[in-house]
């Protein structure tokens, strides 16, 4: 469970996150929805820990992300963006090195490799270098990465950017079954059909603040608008920076 | 300045002619301590030699004075010095050097070998060895007279057998050795004793002068410790000193020869020879009693001027080019009454000042006297040098009693070991002639002449060079010998100040001459 | 904690043994530099070894036929065509009447002090003339009865305690120079490639999130490029035992050989300076914005360690520059070589100054890493 509550954070003379709550619930994919510029990125990199926020908390199973920060980070898993793979590395290394990051000892590390990487059915890639990778092979090298230590949470940031079709139906499908699996996802994305598609919940952001938060129907439904983008428009009073 | 004191090691030769009177010096009575030999490795310290700024590194090892029997408790200290190679690529082996005299301290020659090893130096230690009873090694010195009194010795009215008599006597008493274990034949030991000590599997020989003679017994008691030897001025074992006047002779007459050739020298001194042999009969027939300046008080000193000491002059003159340059206007000078320039060279003597005494008497009374033959002797006596020698040698050895070593110390050394020879056309002393007799039974070896070189060769030519490329091929086969045929010979001096003008430089100020070659 | 700085310290090693062009540009100092200092040293002892022909132009030669027969006597000739160098011996036209009176015969040596090419000919041919001079003063004086020794009323006797591996000077200076800077130069682009390079990368962000403190990392990093460091000396030692084996120094009259033992020493004493180099060359790179930006910056700041080398090299420095890295611990090389004492207060001190900077340059670095302007190179 992710939870953020009442975060400020001014970056140069921008306000980028202004009193921003919500919380992100276990067995559920949570969409952070916003335009460019909203404070999305900026919310995640709080989350992680590598921007400080000026007030206001964020908290991981209810563990304090400032204060308790390597426990926090233990229940988390990134899937950035870009991804930041080791082009010399081979999916193995990679996965494994983040696997023993994260507090597990060599064996149970090389273990959950194993299981991860016969879960994303990368066998076939996971002893070459990362270098020459496609797209798709390249999300899967990164979510791999995100999840091996098997945290409670998995972040995604804007994770179908540069996808192709194939890639974002594969991602799609994994992000079902680790909501199936009980796993807290939250990822952020200004692509409207994708929040459509995945989300159980949507936290709609504009200006570092939510402006409304709720499941896709309710959202509908509260903006008696049929289709969620017309009910995005109209919650945020704009069109900008919106993918359809 | 330097290149006078370079000359010592080619200067050092017997000096029992008429002129060597000696004293005994208290200081230098000896008596070596009693200690049991020790055969732990010997400590290094550093040192240093005359006119040599690099350091080196010298020890000292115990010896029996007597080989045949070490039980007895006398022993000698004899020191080393070794010249640390500058790229020690041959760890195993050093080219040690042999000094001359006999009786000369190879450390007072170090700055000459160095100059004559440096490129042997390169990638091999150079190693000095003060042969036993010379420098350090337990000098036997007794003192001479002094240059006042020298000059005052009216050797035509002593007896000068009893006089020299006299003073070997009292030599023998203050030095109290025996001279049976200073021979060539009982040092040789010693040099193998410091290469086994230092640790060394092989030497390369280098020997100057008198250090041939060493060089040639060290490889006839060792031959495997041997890898080359250079032999320069070469002193054979089967020829007597005795020959050296002839030498001597031979090496005046070349500077008249030049002289004759010389038109600067023709114009100057015509009658060059002349004067020489009047000079000669005049000292005679009588002593000429003069007043010169004392070379370094500057007093006037009395000079009683003798055919003897004319001698000694010219040979000591005939070691170097430069001074032979001034022999035929010193004998025009000495002809009208002027010695000054004939005290100057008489100066040349000092050089073998530092001689042991007693290991010169060891050689020439123990190796050279037991075979003297009629013969010879007349031989000999037939130049003045020989003859005063002869008489000298004689009358020492009777008082010294010196064993004579074994009959076959006069066989040529028979060797395989590669031998480079060398000689200098000019050598008062050891003429090239000596070195072919050297070589007779030697199955290795090549003689190469210096036509201009005086006593040792290296000293004076490219000889360094070649002595460093025979080390490292240790073979004589590929040796260019044609830089030593440069003419080393210098234009006579024709008056106090310098060298011959040529004709047409003469030509265009004949004043300016005249008065100059009358100063 | 020790967990995740190997966990870090190996993925380093791993990444930066697969950055060949990094490596290979650490090694190609370590190998390169040698050989050409090498060439270098053959080519500068073949001008300064002087046993060979000295050919110059003589004027007037005829007025002074035995002063040029006993140059000649010492290979200083008169000669023509290229290999002549720009040394004119001028000999006057009196000089025989000069010399046959007793007054000073004047000779004109004619040549450019300033240059560097000639001086050694220079001086040669100065060192003959005076050795000329002495000859011709002594006969004067021997003719005259007088003993050429008054003329030398000291008697300077000079005792060096120099050792043929003491006398490299400046070349033993440049040597350790090109030895020690190995430690920097093979260490260059790693540290710019593992901060700069990872920041650029986007990988660096990814790496903050995870549970593990900026000092860990930045340890890890500089443990790693450290071993190259190293590994860039050890391959620098080696080479430079073999080629500087075959430059013929004795010529020269020194000798400079690297032995095992200097090898170990330069081992140990290159350590603090191998965490040195790293340490901050990782903090230059983080301080800067971008990759181009990070070697721009490393290549001026590694001016400094070169700046210190140098003096050292050619003996400059003041004497308290002597207890700061780099110049400490080559002087302490050198001295080593030379077999001379080591100056042990100022080597200690100046490794614990060493150590002292690279704890302050990580601890910046790991501080840089907390910067949000650092991490997003904003």
């Amino acid at each position: 469970m992710i939870k953020v509550t009442d975060l400020h954070k001014k970056i140069g003379q921008v306000q980028a996150l202004n009193g921003l709550s919500f919380e992100a619930h276990n067995g559920t994919i949570t969409g952070l929805l916003g335009p460019n510029g909203a404070g999305k990125t900026t919310c995640l990199r709080t989350l992680f820990g590598l921007l400080k926020a000026d007030s206001g908390s964020a908290e991981i199973d209810s563990l304090n992300v400032v204060t308790q920060s390597s426990q926090a980070k233990q229940q988390l898993g990134l899937f950035p963006d870009p991804f930041g793979l080791y082009e010399r590395l081979t999916p193995r290394e990679y996965v494994q090195f983040f696997a023993e990051l994260n507090g597990m000892a060599g064996k149970e590390a090389k273990q959950a490799t194993d299981e991860v990487l016969s879960l994303l059915k990368m066998q076939d890639i996971a002893d070459r270098r990362c270098q020459g990778f496609s797209q798709g092979q390249r999300m899967k090298t990164a979510l791999a990465q995100a999840i091996v230590h098997k945290p409670t949470n998995i972040v995604l940031d804007e994770p179908t950017r540069g996808l192709d079709v194939m890639s974002t139906r594969l991602l799609r499908d994994l992000l079902l079954m680790l909501k199936q699996q009980g796993h807290c996802v939250l990822f952020s994305s200004h692509v409207m059909q994708e929040v459509a598609a995945l989300c159980d919940q949507v936290v709609v952001m504009a200006a570092g603040r939510v402006v409304a938060q709720g499941s896709p129907a309710e959202l509908c439904l509260r903006t008696g608008k049929t289709s969620l983008e017309d009910a995005f428009i109209s919650l945020i009073g704009t069109d900008e920076g919106i993918a359809a | 300045m330097n290149t006078l004191k370079l000359k010592h090691l080619s200067a050092a030769w017997p000096l029992i002619a008429a002129t060597a009177l000696l004293m005994p010096l208290a200081a230098s009575a000896q008596q070596p301590k009693l200690v049991t030999p020790q055969q732990a490795k010997p400590t290094l310290s550093p040192c240093y030699a005359q006119n040599l700024t690099d350091r080196m590194l010298c020890g000292s090892i115990r010896r029996p004075l007597d080989a045949a029997a070490p039980s007895q408790d006398a022993g000698i200290d004899i020191h080393f010095a070794v010249l640390p190679a500058i790229n020690p690529l041959h760890q195993q082996e050093a080219v040690v050097a042999f000094a001359g005299g006999p009786g000369q301290s190879a450390f007072d020659a170090a700055a000459t070998f160095a100059h004559i090893l440096r490129y042997a130096r390169e990638s091999r230690d150079i190693l000095l060895v003060d042969q036993r009873g010379t420098g350090k090694s337990g000098l036997l010195q007794c003192d001479g007279l002094d240059l006042t009194s020298q000059f005052a010795l009216d050797e035509n009215s002593v007896d000068i057998t009893k006089m020299t008599r006299k003073e070997t006597e009292l030599c023998r008493d203050k030095l109290q050795v025996d001279l049976n274990h200073y021979t060539t034949v009982a040092a040789a030991g010693d040099f193998e004793a410091v290469r086994l000590a230092l640790g060394y599997q092989k030497l390369h020989l280098y020997g100057g002068s008198y250090g041939t003679r060493m060089a040639q017994e060290y490889m006839r008691q060792y031959p495997s410790a041997v890898l080359t030897a250079t032999l320069d001025g070469v002193v054979p074992f089967n020829q007597s000193f005795g020959a050296m006047g002839a030498a001597s002779d031979a090496s005046l007459e070349a500077v008249y020869a030049y002289c004759d050739a010389s038109p600067e020298c023709q114009q100057q001194f015509p009658a060059a020879r002349a004067q020489l042999q009047q000079l000669q009969q005049t000292l005679t027939a009588q002593t000429i009693n003069t007043k010169v300046r004392h070379p370094r008080t500057f007093e006037l000193i009395e000079l009683n001027l003798t055919r003897a000491k004319l001698q000694q002059a010219l040979r000591f003159a005939l070691y170097r080019n430069s001074t032979r340059a001034m022999l035929p206007l010193v004998v025009d000078q000495a002809s009208t009454g002027d010695y000054s320039a004939l005290t100057g060279l008489m100066l040349a003597q000092d050089i073998a000042a530092d001689l042991s005494v007693g290991v010169n008497f060891a050689v020439v009374c123990g190796e050279d006297r037991p075979f003297w033959t009629a013969q010879s002797q007349a031989e000999f006596a037939q130049s003045y040098l020989g003859q005063s020698w002869l008489q000298g040698a004689e009358t020492s050895c009777n008082v010294w009693q010196v064993t004579p070593v074994a009959a076959d110390y006069t066989a040529p050394l028979q060797t395989d070991t590669p031998v480079l020879l060398l000689s200098g056309g000019l050598d008062p002393v050891t003429p090239p002639g000596w070195a072919e007799l050297a070589m007779a039974k030697m199955r290795n070896a090549r003689h190469l002449v210096a036509p201009h070189a005086t006593h040792i060769v290296a000293s004076q030519t490219c000889a360094p060079k070649l002595i460093s490329q025979f080390i490292n091929q240790q073979s004589t086969a590929e040796l260019d010998e044609r830089c030593l045929q440069q003419e080393l010979r210098q234009a006579f001096l024709t008056n106090a100040n310098g060298t011959a003008m040529p004709p047409t430089a003469l030509a265009a100020s004949p004043t300016s001459t005249t008065i100059g070659a009358e100063e | 904690m020790m967990t995740i700085f190997r966990t870090l310290f190996r993925k380093e090693l791993l990444d930066a043994s697969r950055d060949k062009r990094s490596v290979m540009a650490g090694l190609y100092y370590a190998v390169g530099t040698p050989l050409l200092m090498c060439l270098l040293f053959s080519v500068l002892l073949k001008q300064l070894s002087s046993s060979d022909e000295l050919l110059i132009s003589i004027d007037n030669a005829n007025a002074a036929p035995a002063l040029v027969h006993y140059l000649a006597n010492k290979d200083i000739r008169q000669g023509e065509g290229a290999e002549v160098k720009a040394i004119r011996l001028v000999v006057s036209t009196d000089f025989q009447q000069q010399l046959q009176q007793g007054r000073p015969a004047t000779v004109i040596i004619d040549a450019d002090r300033a240059d560097d090419q000639l001086q050694t000919a220079i001086r040669r041919l100065e060192r003959e003339l005076g050795r000329y001079n002495s000859e011709i003063a002594t006969l004067r004086l021997m003719a005259r009865g007088i003993d050429p020794q008054l003329m030398q009323p000291i008697d300077v006797q000079m005792q060096d305690q120099a050792t043929p591996d003491s006398r490299g000077g400046t070349f033993l200076g440049i040597a350790s120079l090109s030895i020690i800077l190995t430690l920097f130069y093979a260490a260059m682009n790693l540290a710019i490639d593992t901060s700069a390079g990872e920041r650029e990368r986007n990988s660096l962000t990814l790496l903050l999130s995870q549970p593990l403190s900026s000092l860990q990392l930045v340890l890890a990093k500089i443990a790693a490029i450290a071993c190259f460091s190293m590994l860039g000396l050890v391959v620098i030692l080696l080479v430079s035992k073999f080629t500087y084996g075959m430059v013929p120094w004795q010529q020269l009259g020194f000798n400079i050989s690297l032995d095992a033992d200097f090898m170990l020493f330069t081992l140990l004493v290159g350590l603090p300076l191998a965490l040195l180099s790293a340490s901050l060359q990782v903090m230059v790179s983080f301080v800067a914005k971008s990759f181009k930006e990070a070697q721009t910056y490393v290549t001026m700041v590694l001016l400094v360690p070169v700046a210190l080398s140098m003096v050292t090299t050619y003996n400059i420095a003041p004497d308290h520059l002597q207890w700061l890295p780099i110049a400490a611990q080559q002087q302490a090389m050198i001295g080593f070589l030379k077999g001379s004492a080591i100056a042990m207060p100022q080597l200690l001190v100046s490794s614990l100054l060493t150590l002292a900077i690279f704890a302050a340059c990580s601890y910046a670095s790991s501080r840089l890493l907390k910067s949000e302007k650092v991490v997003f190179g904003l």
